[in-house]
């Protein structure tokens, strides 16, 4: 989850974060793999007192070390489509929340059944409970329901600001003016955490996006008991 | 109501992209039109406002409310 001195991406909440977890991995794994022998080679040369003066040409070895970058390209270029694509899915969502940014909060307004609207504030530090997470809480948490394909709608009312849940690997703009749309699926119940990503003025840290995900039928009952 | 089954607007193929304010817009549009064109009491024109209600922000549904009745509204209804 987000906590500080994270060193790697968060834990996944969502099938296509878990994928791109994967593809981070992987992709690294090979630059790590890369570094390391072009550091050796480099380590090593310090120690190479031999010259070889009759060098012309190496004909062979310059084959082998074009081909060679070209395969370990291919091993990162094929999951890397597969991915993209993978991103581009068209499902058919259940739910469609839509976000909209101000400066400097956010509100949600859930309108497939009755009509919620509410603003969500970040707790100031000052009003913080001991077990709250400092710039992260808010006031009023979007409730989701999870294993759902949940279809959201970010715009804006003043400037650009940018929605994003990095446990999801979502993140979109919010324009004044435009209606951006995204797709996820939350695959377990829990507290995910985001915080505003387009620069908005003075308190563009503090607009902080929580998202409470809960089984269904749980999201259905806050649904109907938060008829307005 | 609250449905057991939840639903929301469809995938529309004419917006399969991120940007999907024409398919608010054209939703609201469509609706009022309908409306006009078949009567208040038409109940096919419903699938429209259910797609304009879940898609589009509310405070663009009140604008545009508000400059139907003062007819400024800019597009064709």
């Amino acid at each position: 989850m987000s906590t500080w001195a994270n060193l790697g991406l968060q834990d996944s909440a969502s099938p296509l974060m878990e994928q791109l977890i994967f593809f981070h991995d992987h992709a690294l794994l090979i630059l790590v793999m890369i570094t390391v022998l072009v550091g050796y080679l480099m380590f090593m040369l310090f120690f190479n007192n031999y010259v070889n003066r009759f060098l012309l040409h190496g004909q062979l070895i310059e084959m082998i070390w074009t081909i060679l970058p070209a395969i370990i390209l291919l091993f990162i270029a094929l999951p890397s489509l597969r991915l993209l694509y993978l991103l581009d899915e068209i499902n058919e969502p259940s739910v469609t929340l839509k976000s909209i940014g101000h400066q400097w909060y956010w509100s949600y307004e859930y309108s497939d059944f009755n009509n919620i609207e509410f603003d969500s504030y970040m707790i100031p530090t000052n009003e913080l409970s001991t077990d709250g997470f400092r710039l992260l809480d808010v006031d009023n948490r979007i409730v989701l329901p999870m294993n759902s394909q949940i279809r959201i709608l970010v715009t804006a009312a003043d400037v650009i600001h940018s929605w994003t849940v990095p446990a999801l690997g979502v993140k979109v703009d919010g324009t004044p003016g435009r209606l951006n749309q995204t797709n996820f699926f939350i695959n377990r119940p829990g507290l995910f955490y985001g915080q505003c990503s387009e620069i908005c003025g003075a308190n563009h840290s503090f607009m902080p996006i929580v998202i409470e995900s809960v089984p269904v039928n749980y999201f259905i009952k806050w649904i109907s008991s938060n008829n307005s | 109501m609250s449905a057991y089954k939840l639903e929301t607007a469809p995938f529309d193929p004419r917006f399969p992209n991120q940007n999907v304010t024409r398919y608010c817009y054209q939703s609201y549009i469509d609706f009022h039109r309908c409306q006009k064109k078949r009567g208040e009491d038409f109940a096919p024109c419903n699938y429209f406002q259910k797609v304009y209600k879940s898609m589009c922000p509310n405070a663009w549904v009140e604008k545009w409310d508000d400059q139907r009745e003062s007819g400024t509204f800019p597009g064709r209804i």
